[in-house]
């Protein structure tokens, strides 16, 4: 009798073991395709078949390596084991390989170039009702390179004032590798100048060297205004534009922002032209632009905007802001918004 | 027999319990509350209680601010502090230099940052005197200038009577903190990150 009782209760002690670990969800399938986004471009579809519905999934960039791209499912395990290692199509992404972490997996699809150039995005399709899965599809572009010699036919002619943001005395936010703030708007600003000047600009920098506008450690006011002031004394500046890099406490703050002033209509359509045309490049968090109380801003008579490239304080933005491709990117953005405003104008 | 029966019942039961207890493990991140209420800081619920030691016990409540993990916009919160012996406006921003709670955001106050001491004039104008490690410390960018001077002008202008906030360090004027948001005049609310 109490034998009895026994068996029957380790034998459904063993039942819930099994209801149990059925429940944890695996990865079943891996297809890919390339598709095409318009007539010359083509992109990388992925699909990865799932059993679990309303799976915990995070997409970004390695943060220890910049030609990567990391998938994490959480809490999820690899049924099949052909799907360790899986080549692409070599040209939009080399090769995405599985591997289990712990509880989670761990997808890395690793791309022949700089993941500042790839547009990618992600979206968990489950199937209704079901208990059948869902499946989480990845499609990655390469954003197309666009060359050096740009025509912005409609900034001939226009006064435009580059501030590159610090340098001198201050360095401006640095990054955790070390990367100054003022080094990176310097060689952005150098960037935006050439092209602006080869398509007929009148280019004012407020500094072309690593120095103080105003002087060595003067007070941050007076630096300011300096940088207002050759704006300001110019005869007819059009537009005046400031280059910063941004910085938060927290390291994984991050994205693209451009700031104006609140009364001005244009600065804010210059602010939304150029905004569009660096996150359309960088694929980055759009943060959007807002107004703000900021110095230079406030106190320039023409329209003004404050950009915000990306953040330093974010080891991943930090390497890319110093990278001459991710420059060079972001400069001939910056370029083709303020072609637009004037086109606009 | 029915012994036995009561057991296998009683052991169904327990089974069932253990499976309805083994979860996925998926548990759903909490999503990031948005708080866009404006109110009146030290209005309400304002009780003057005695204490065991007979001590006057000035409880207020205050609706300060953190910024968001992205740095994005301010995250409200809520304190009750005591009054005894400090004004509202210090109360407040000592709050604010404890950093938040779990969940109330992320910390933006440079480290060491001590308040020395405020005050307020007819036009309703506070000023806030702090250590020399509120400049020192600061680590720059725009998005920490914003959501530091944001969330101390903005939960200091929860007091009906403050129109806006000059800042000071260690006794001297505070122009700007480190080269992007204009300080040389009071900063009124800043409503487009709340
Ligand atoms: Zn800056």
């Amino acid at each position: 009798m109490s034998k009895k009782i026994i068996f029957l209760f380790l034998s459904l002690m063993f039942l819930v073991q099994a209801v149990c670990s059925a429940s944890v969800p695996t990865v079943r399938d891996f297809r890919y395709s390339i598709l095409k986004a318009s007539a010359d471009e083509n992109y990388l579809h992925m699909e990865i078949k799932l059993d679990s519905v309303n799976q915990k999934y995070n997409l970004q960039v390695n943060p220890d390596n910049n030609k990567q791209l990391l998938l994490t499912i959480f809490n999820t395990r690899l049924k099949n084991d052909n799907l360790k290692q899986i080549d692409l199509d070599g040209t939009i992404a080399q090769q995405i390989s599985f591997q289990q972490k712990g509880n989670d997996i761990q997808a890395v699809i690793s791309l022949p170039y700089n993941a500042g150039l790839a547009d990618y995005k992600s979206h968990l399709l489950s199937q209704e009702r079901h208990l059948s899965g869902s499946a989480l599809t990845i499609d990655v572009k390469k954003m197309p390179n666009k060359p050096n010699n740009m025509s912005l036919s409609a900034v001939a002619g226009h006064t435009i004032v580059l501030d590159p943001g610090h340098g001198g005395s201050d360095s401006g936010a640095v990054g955790p590798d070390g990367i100054m703030e003022k080094t990176i708007t310097l060689a952005v600003a150098q960037k935006v100048y050439n092209i602006l000047v080869s398509n007929g600009a009148a280019v004012v920098m407020t500094r072309t060297t690593d120095k103080d506008v105003y002087a060595p450690n003067d007070s941050a006011a007076e630096e300011l205004q300096a940088r207002v002031n050759v704006a300001e004394f110019l005869k007819n500046t059009d537009i005046f534009i400031s280059i910063h890099a941004n910085s938060f406490t927290n390291p994984t703050a991050n994205g693209t922002e451009t700031f104006y002033y609140g009364p001005s209509y244009q600065g804010q359509q210059l602010a939304s032209f150029v905004q569009s045309e660096m996150i359309q490049a960088n694929g980055l968090t759009d943060r959007g632009t807002s107004e703000a109380n900021f110095y230079v801003l406030k106190h320039t008579s023409m329209p003004s905007i404050l950009i915000e490239l990306a953040f330093i304080s974010n080891y991943n933005e930090e390497s890319l802001l110093n990278s001459d491709t991710f420059q060079t990117l972001m400069a001939q953005a910056i370029c083709r918004g303020i072609n637009k405003y004037f086109q606009a104008e | 027999m029915n012994q036995l029966r009561a057991v296998l019942a009683a052991l169904l039961v327990i089974g069932l319990l253990i499976t309805a207890g083994c979860g996925t493990g998926q548990e759903n991140s909490q999503s990031e509350q948005q708080n866009n209420q404006i109110t009146a800081n030290g209005l309400a619920d304002t009780k003057s209680k005695s204490s065991a030691s007979g001590q006057q016990l000035k409880k207020v409540k205050l609706i300060i601010y953190f910024p968001n993990e992205n740095g994005e916009k301010l995250l409200a919160a809520d304190r009750t502090v005591n009054l005894a012996g400090t004004d509202k406006y210090s109360a407040a921003v000592n709050e604010l230099l404890q950093g938040p709670k779990k969940g109330e955001g992320t910390n933006v106050i440079p480290k060491n940052t001590q308040l020395l001491n405020t005050g307020i004039d007819n036009a309703g104008i506070v000023t806030v005197n702090f250590n020399n490690a509120f400049v020192k410390n600061f680590t720059g960018g725009s998005t920490g200038e914003l959501m530091l001077i944001g969330s101390i002008v903005d939960t200091l202008t929860n007091f009906q009577e403050v129109k806006a906030v000059r800042f000071y360090v260690e006794g001297k004027p505070l122009d700007a903190l480190s080269g992007h948001m204009d300080l040389t005049a009071p900063v009124t609310r800043i409503k487009n990150i709340l």
